[in-house]
């Protein structure tokens, strides 16, 4: 039998989604995924009104019968702001994770596969920019480029990198000298196409895993940078700056700076919910 | 061992040389010229072409990087435009206070972590169990500025227990601690709680049981402290997480800490004083985690380091 690609036969993929079928804190998280998702899609349909609308009149009510979750300091409707916020979330999130995944695995292959001093260089190179800790990378960048949501996506985009550079390394070593790898060498099939066609698909795996997880991160790494107004700038609206402004009303109108953070907390726990019963599901021995 | 060791703090040399590589070379992609960007729009010439001067901006990339690296080891990381001071005098002043209530939090996390994730892992899906699992995951999912500000808005307004802000005793310390530590609670004590239940599932842990020890000694005395010794890695990235979380948290609660002059750094886009604030957290982080390794290689008796 000719087989020209080595990936998880159709049996285990079954196995895999049953057992996470059954993990319900896994579902609960896919199902939070998908109302995330279809939200930031709908949000001109599903919004009652204009997010930039300001109406001084009305401005920090609290949650009433015509503002479901009550106005901002221009009496702008929260509710529809948060709706449309979560297009700047899933934007920023989803094309940050992207480049950090398209070249940390391309980066992290070729150094697993390859090795010796490229993958020294490589991971050499990684390691330089794992040594920063969490945030302050993306503060040096974003302040040094401006701010602003496309040098915001940059930003995580490049703290990612390193992250699936080292999983996606370690997943092409576990395999790099099995027999179906050795059997494309044999036959002369060029470096290039063993990465793409032979071990690429078998790494994918675990990448989704992090790609999951990591989109979690994202989300909190974005409401953190314009928390310090480096990311998405006012007036687009965005939960972590409606944060960062209603935290100067706190006392007399609450509702404006404590909302949105559970719109920033339910999508983040989405994905790490979701992440984590994917890992479970492909890897049941190592479950957290 | 002692093999080990050089080799590891060998390695740390280029990592440390990295970093400071990608904190001057980030002047470089300041669009348009920092010094002017940096002095405002009401600069003169003339103090512009002084400030270039002084930021080696007339000097070609590598010149700059290796005097960076020499300002480093003479304690000198440049002038900042906005405080009138210098970058080493500044953060020397804040430092402290960021340690204390990093290592304040630390403390708070392994106080809760450590007996909460070994309790659960003796119930796996238990309720308590996967009540503790969903507090972990909402710990982990709340942004860090968020909690604070909710904090504050309980604690503070409404019940009055503790200052909104601001720097002091021991009242003024715990609301950011708590906040800075939510996170790494939550990340720390699934991963007791998965250590330990790996532990549980092996040979000498029945032949304690077999040997009559009860229960509580078997999970605190024979799994725990195996459980731990993964734990000790996790610890080290927490703290990078910490150090980041620290901006945050020290914004939101007016902390006199390097978070908040990193904040107002920010604000007034005093990018040289940015630079040496993230250099020297990167450059605490670093020595940090070389500490865990060390001690990771010093209490784990199954690997050996060559």
């Amino acid at each position: 039998m000719k087989r020209r690609r080595a990936t998880i036969s159709r049996g285990a993929r079954g196995r895999v989604f049953q057992r996470f079928w059954r993990n319900r804190l896994a579902l609960v998280g896919a199902v939070t995924v998908a109302v995330f998702v279809i939200t930031a899609i709908c949000a001109p349909w599903l919004s009652p009104m204009d997010p930039l609308q300001q109406n001084l009149k009305v401005k920090r009510m609290p949650p009433n019968k015509t503002y479901l979750l009550g106005t901002d300091q221009f009496g702008r409707d929260i509710l529809s702001r948060i709706l449309y916020g979560s297009r700047y979330a899933l934007l920023v999130s989803s094309l940050s994770i992207l480049l950090s995944l398209t070249f940390g695995t391309l980066l992290g292959m070729i150094a697993g596969y390859v090795g010796r001093a490229v993958d020294e260089l490589i991971m050499r190179i990684m390691d330089m920019f794992l040594a920063f800790p969490y945030l302050l990378l993306a503060i040096l960048i974003v302040s040094a480029l401006g701010p602003g949501i496309w040098n915001t996506i940059l930003a995580i985009g490049i703290w990612g990198v390193p992250i699936f550079a080292r999983q996606a390394r370690g997943a092409v070593i576990a395999i790099r000298d099995k027999e179906f790898i050795q059997a494309a060498q044999a036959v002369g099939t060029s470096g290039l196409r063993i990465m793409s066609k032979h071990l690429f698909p078998n790494i994918i795996p675990p990448i989704v895993v992090y790609a999951a997880l990591y989109m979690g991160y994202a989300i909190l790494m974005e409401s953190a940078l314009t928390f310090l107004g480096l990311g998405i700038q006012p007036p687009t609206p965005s939960w972590a700056e409606m944060i960062a402004s209603g935290r100067n009303y706190v006392v007399v109108a609450p509702h404006m700076a404590t909302i949105p953070g559970l719109a920033i907390m339910f999508a983040t726990l989405g994905f790490n919910l979701l992440g984590d019963g994917l890992r479970d599901a492909l890897d049941p021995r190592r479950s957290l | 061992m002692s093999a080990y060791f050089a080799r590891r703090i060998a390695l740390m040399v280029p990592v440390v040389l990295g970093v400071i590589l990608v904190v001057a070379a980030t002047l470089e992609f300041i669009p348009g010229d920092p010094a002017a960007l940096l002095l405002g729009q009401f600069a003169t010439p003339e103090s512009v072409a002084a400030l270039r001067h002084e930021l080696n901006l007339d000097q070609p990339f590598l010149i700059r990087y290796f005097r960076y690296i020499g300002g480093l080891f003479r304690g000198d990381l440049g002038r900042s435009v906005t405080l009138k001071r210098r970058v080493t005098a500044e953060i020397l002043d804040t430092l402290p206070a960021t340690l204390q209530l990093t290592g304040v939090a630390m403390l708070l996390v392994l106080v809760v972590s450590i007996p909460l994730g070994t309790f659960v892992a003796a119930r796996p899906n238990s309720f308590l169990d996967n009540l503790v699992r969903l507090f972990s995951l909402a710990g982990l999912s709340m942004p860090v500025f968020w909690t604070g500000i909710v904090l504050v808005l309980l604690f503070s307004v409404y019940l009055g227990l503790f200052p909104v802000g601001g720097y002091g005793g021991i009242n003024h310390l715990i609301l950011p601690a708590v906040t800075l530590a939510a996170p790494s609670i939550g990340m720390v004590t699934r991963m007791v709680r998965s250590s330990v239940m790996e532990v549980l599932r092996e040979e000498y842990v029945n032949a304690a049981r077999a040997k009559g020890l009860g229960e509580r000694v078997v999970l605190f005395k024979h799994a725990l402290r195996n459980g731990l010794i993964p734990v000790v890695t996790v610890l080290g990235a927490q703290l990078g997480q910490m150090l980041g979380g620290a901006v945050l948290t020290e914004s939101v609660f007016a902390w006199p800490g390097l978070g908040r002059l990193t904040v107002h750094a920010i604000f007034r886009r005093d990018f040289v004083l940015i630079q040496g604030v993230v250099l020297v957290l990167a450059l605490i982080y670093i020595s940090v985690n070389l500490f865990v390794d060390l001690s990771y290689a010093l209490i784990n008796p199954r690997i050996s380091y060559k």
